[in-house]
């Protein structure tokens, strides 16, 4: 049950996507996903999806890898572009059938956020497939930095990420033995109602609590005795450096975004 | 903060992640999923306090659209505000009056609280982001978004109760939490 996860969907290439920085590889992320949102016609989003394919040709990825990553949402596409092309009207009707309508509004509105969508997780997930979660946490923490003035743990909360990260597949692993271990003492996941589904919940959360409160304080121990102290003042073994190369890319894209958002 | 603090919370988040992951069924609406991942971000709620349950909130969202593409940026954004508001009120209201009392309490407002920004948040983004029609979102209001919140919000907090006491109890016996952080 527990096989057909994918947790992490970093891609080890050495390509120029993966070598730029990952603070601004962030940056870009967030500059596409507003300027997809400004565009309003097909060229936009064509000329946006040619860039796409650039980049992940520039990354080096295997092109079914990252399309396979539609799929968690793939039915959230298909149930937007459902929705449009029989529940939005307006235009030529182009097919009815009985109180059943298909108008040409409808499947143009439904192409085109279905395209948007496309576009966006596709952006979004080049960025965490061309960035290891390390780098990404660490460029997390740069872009909040500037809220410590306001009182924000900006490095404490990316000491956490990379903790969390670490046990995620510990405590899948953990979750599963005592599901299964539930199990052969007859308890039963997969049936009955709201409420009895809700109460075998507990002797499963239970066990998990206790043995992640004791490996958080195994952790804490270990950290303390290497002398962890806290965020501030701490210094890096990989310090992160910008290069020409990540100033060229955010120019390109922030030129691209304000060009084809005006379309 | 301190060491243990960290660690706690960094743990339960990771918790938090991998229960969304593993039990997840429909409820009401076939894309409407109910996960128990909010009980571990409550439970840091009433052993921290509120902020440090929205930092676990942030924490959770960010891994969760950079790790396993759940939903998506939108589908984190929704996980970020639904969990946080629900466990900011209930932590605010279980330290302003920490008692028994004062966590159920806490407990309903923050589902009633949840369930009532997910609408307003389904209402105003749903047409930004997926292009729904406004008409469509609130057709679809009554029947599945408000019962799937609140049902989802009370099922979570019932087991929360359930589970919190007890285990905050264990935890001091052995102490692997101070008797300081929870009472």
């Amino acid at each position: 049950m527990l096989k057909d996860i994918t947790i992490g969907q970093y891609i080890a290439r050495d390509s120029l996507v993966h070598s730029l920085d990952a603070r601004i590889k962030i940056i870009i992320t967030a500059v596409l996903i507003a300027a997809l949102f400004m565009v309003d016609s097909f060229t936009g989003f064509g000329i946006f999806f040619l860039f796409l394919m650039v980049s992940i040709l520039l990354s080096k990825l295997p092109v079914m890898r990252v399309i396979k990553g539609l799929k968690p949402i793939l039915f959230l596409i298909l149930l937007t572009l459902f929705i449009h092309v029989f529940l939005t009207g307006g235009g030529e009707v182009l097919w009815s059938w009985k109180f059943i309508s298909i108008e040409s509004n409808g499947v143009y509105t439904g192409f085109f956020m279905v395209t948007r969508i496309f576009l966006l997780i596709m952006f979004t997930s080049l960025l965490t497939l061309t960035t290891s979660p390390l780098k990404l946490t660490d460029g997390i923490e740069y872009i909040l930095s500037p809220l410590k003035r306001f009182g924000v743990p900006a490095s404490e909360l990316s000491m956490m990420m990379t903790i969390a990260l670490r046990f995620i597949p510990t405590l899948l692993e953990e979750a599963d033995k005592i599901m299964k271990a539930q199990m052969a003492r007859g308890a039963d996941f997969e049936s009955g109602n709201l409420i009895e589904r809700a109460k075998s919940l507990v002797p499963l959360l239970v066990p998990l609590f206790i043995s992640a409160f004791r490996r958080a304080d195994e952790l804490a121990l270990a950290m303390e005795s290497r002398c962890y102290r806290g965020g501030e003042g701490r210094t890096r073994l990989h310090e992160m450096k910008y290069h020409y190369t990540d100033f060229i890319a955010l120019f390109i894209i922030l030129c691209l975004s304000v060009l084809v958002s005006n379309f | 903060m301190a060491t243990k603090k960290i660690t706690n919370i960094a743990v339960l988040s990771a918790f938090s992640l991998v229960m969304m992951l593993t039990v997840r069924f429909p409820l009401f609406l076939p894309f409407l999923i109910y996960e128990p991942g909010d009980i571990p971000i409550l439970i840091i709620a009433f052993l921290y306090g509120p902020l440090h349950a929205l930092g676990a909130t942030f924490l959770l969202s960010v891994l969760m659209a950079v790790f396993t593409g759940l939903g998506g940026p939108f589908g984190a954004f929704m996980h970020f505000l639904a969990t946080g508001v629900f466990v900011g009120v209930a932590g605010y209201i279980y330290h302003i009056n920490h008692t028994k009392k004062g966590a159920v309490i806490g407990l309903i407002m923050g589902s009633i609280s949840m369930t009532a920004v997910m609408a307003g948040a389904n209402i105003l983004l749903n047409p930004i982001f997926y292009g729904i029609p406004r008409e469509q979102v609130i057709n679809m209001m009554l029947p599945g978004i408000l019962p799937f919140n609140l049902t989802k919000a009370f099922l979570n907090s019932g087991i929360t109760i359930f589970v919190y006491k007890r285990l905050a109890n264990f935890l001091r016996e052995k102490g692997l939490i101070s008797a300081a952080e929870s009472n």
